[in-house]
């Protein structure tokens, strides 16, 4: 696995390959490799699993190119002098050539790159090469990008802001979103005019570094066009994620990896949460519960259609999180946002489905603070939401375990009048509704108790 | 990574590879990589010919993630004849999500999207160990 250090969640990866190191004997023929960059996180927590798993684990640090042996001083020489963009070292000594790369891959990926086919012509340009790559500086590159207007600087934007469409499978999902309202030649153009690698068939920008500088100089010089981008895509992609399949997965993460974007150009509200919901569905916590909520709070005022999905997932993983952290004020407060969701978007099921799934994770908590009128309360509000959608067979289902839980708790209170009560409740839902199997079941289980 | 092609084609006894850089972002690395492997290994024909004659034998007695997985795949290469390829590579990435998609039922209360878990990542591994006799990085 290459590029470990951009994966996100690298705690939760390292926790996955702590499972693999406490079980070494089911592993025995088979080897982890990964590559990360060194001086990040991601080195650090390699270092700390190898001091954790001392035998299990080796960290190598990859040093500079070995030439010592003189067979592969000469390799790589004829293979520098075999290149026609590298006219410029025919009379350059072996050892000055040497010198110049310095044992560093870098200078020659740079030297044979075709963007840099301007500058190699002539020794200087090599050696500003040689000092560019030792910087992780792209001056070729940064006039391309200097260069570019129209449809191909909006493009090259959205691919600095989205890297994920490096990957062959991410692409063919965001292709459509990425070039929205473009110019259809506008991808060739950058791959001709060697902004992005013509090699491959997805958009790149080529090694990470040179990726990297991309991003940095449109950051710098092009800050309307990132933030123009960015305000484009954060909602497009927010507006894909309708369920959480395979198919959606590519859009939530795109939506994830803009979150910083979001902040650094102050977006607003909206587009920070959506970004931040985004991360929850993966499992991560949100910066903020504030955000969450002032985002949803904008998107009410707003009327912004489409957001259902991503908004009523986001404020139900966020609303999880608080109560895991006793964070009661802010879980009600991110309940009762999902509860203006749910009115502002009154035809749309998901977001009504997961309020109810809110309500009845409130309700199983009440009991646990001990705040029964409270419980009460919610249970009469998920009677409620099923009456007005008698068709929403999660609303009725939630409903249904709402009434089975407090029947349990009332048993427990030795309120036996009341238990009985919700028993008939039960029953009549279930002749109502006699081919649906989850209420069914819920009866099954109360008898076989 | 440079040792991506001396440990798949040069290294002697040769070792099965599942590679994948992580672009920036991806969510479920260790799919990427168990998808590489099951790709780069049923490229061989022999090494499908070996898969379905496991299936066909050993059906019931297979680990649950590798029974479900190869009981997808086997239902696609019925319909894409040969599996070989381009179109393998689809099944077999789909046939993989499917399986990971599957065990979003087994979360309690977060929605959230479903990765591959270590369990079945050694379901998924030990057996290609297995079958093809060779080590695996």
């Amino acid at each position: 696995m290459d590029q470990w250090e951009e994966t996100p969640n690298l705690d939760q990866q390292r926790n996955t390959f702590r499972d693999f190191l406490r079980n070494p004997e089911q592993w025995s023929s088979c080897h982890i490799l990964l590559g990360a960059r060194e001086g990040g996180k991601a080195a650090e927590l390699l270092h700390d699993l190898e001091a954790e798993y001392p035998g299990g684990v080796y960290v190598h640090t990859l040093g500079e190119m070995d030439l010592v042996d003189g067979i592969e001083q000469r390799r790589m020489i004829s293979y520098l002098r075999a290149q026609p963009q590298l006219h410029a070292l025919e009379n350059v000594p072996d050892g000055r050539v040497l010198e110049l790369v310095g044992g560093y891959p870098g200078v020659i990926y740079r030297w044979t790159a075709e963007d840099a086919r301007g500058t190699a012509r002539i020794l200087d340009g090599l050696e500003q090469l040689v000092e560019d790559a030792n910087e992780f500086r792209y001056r070729d590159l940064e006039e391309l990008l200097r260069n570019l207007g129209g449809d191909g600087r909006k493009l090259a934007a959205r691919i600095a802001l989205v890297p994920l469409v490096e990957a062959a499978d991410t692409w063919r999902a965001l292709r459509p979103i990425i070039l929205t309202n473009l110019d259809p030649n506008a991808l060739d153009d950058l791959k001709l005019s060697n902004v992005l690698d013509k090699g491959v068939e997805v958009p790149s920008f080529g090694h990470t570094t040179r990726r990297d500088a991309a991003r940095s100089f449109l950051g710098r010089r092009r800050t309307e066009a990132i933030r123009a981008e960015a305000e484009y895509l954060i909602p497009a992609l927010a507006r894909a994620v309708i369920a959480l399949d395979a198919s959606a997965i590519s859009f939530g993460e795109a939506l994830r990896g803009l979150r910083d974007t979001a902040a650094q150009y102050n977006l607003g509200s909206l587009p920070l949460a959506l970004c931040e919901m985004a991360r929850t569905l993966f499992g991560e916590r949100p910066s903020s519960f504030e955000c969450v909520i002032e985002g949803t709070q904008q998107a009410i005022r707003s009327r912004e259609a489409g957001l259902g999905f991503i908004l009523a997932a986001g404020l139900f993983n966020t609303l999880i999180h608080a109560k895991a952290e006793d964070d009661l004020a802010h879980r009600d407060t991110l309940l009762d946002e999902l509860r203006a969701l749910a009115r502002s978007y009154p035809d749309d099921a998901v977001v009504r489905d997961w309020l109810a799934g809110g309500l009845y994770n409130t309700l199983i908590d009440t009991k646990a603070e001990d705040d029964l009128a409270r419980r009460d309360t919610l249970l009469d509000e998920l009677r409620a939401l099923a009456r007005s959608h008698p068709d929403d067979a999660v609303v009725r289902d939630r409903m249904a375990r709402g009434l089975f839980n407090t029947l349990i708790h009332t048993k427990a209170e030795d309120d036996l009048a009341r238990r009985d009560t919700l028993l008939d409740e039960l029953h009549a839902l279930a002749r109502s509704y006699p081919d649906d199997a989850a209420v069914r079941e819920l009866l099954l289980m109360l008898h076989n108790s | 990574m440079e040792l991506d092609y001396p440990l798949d084609r040069e290294a002697k006894p040769r070792v099965l590879v599942g590679f994948k850089p992580s672009p920036e972002g991806a969510n479920d690395p260790l799919l990427q990589v168990v998808s590489d492997l099951y790709q780069r290994w049923l490229a061989d024909a022999r090494a499908w010919e070996q898969l379905r004659a496991v299936w066909e034998q050993q059906k019931e007695g297979l680990l649950p993630a590798f029974a479900r997985f190869v009981g997808k795949l086997s239902e696609k290469a019925a319909k894409l004849v040969p599996i070989l390829g381009e179109l393998g590579g689809t099944a077999i990435k789909e046939s993989l999500e499917g399986l990971v998609t599957a065990s979003e039922d087994l979360r309690s209360g977060q929605l959230s999207v479903p990765r591959l878990e270590y369990s079945q990542a050694k379901e998924l591994v030990g057996p290609v160990q297995k079958i093809a006799g060779q080590r695996i990085a």
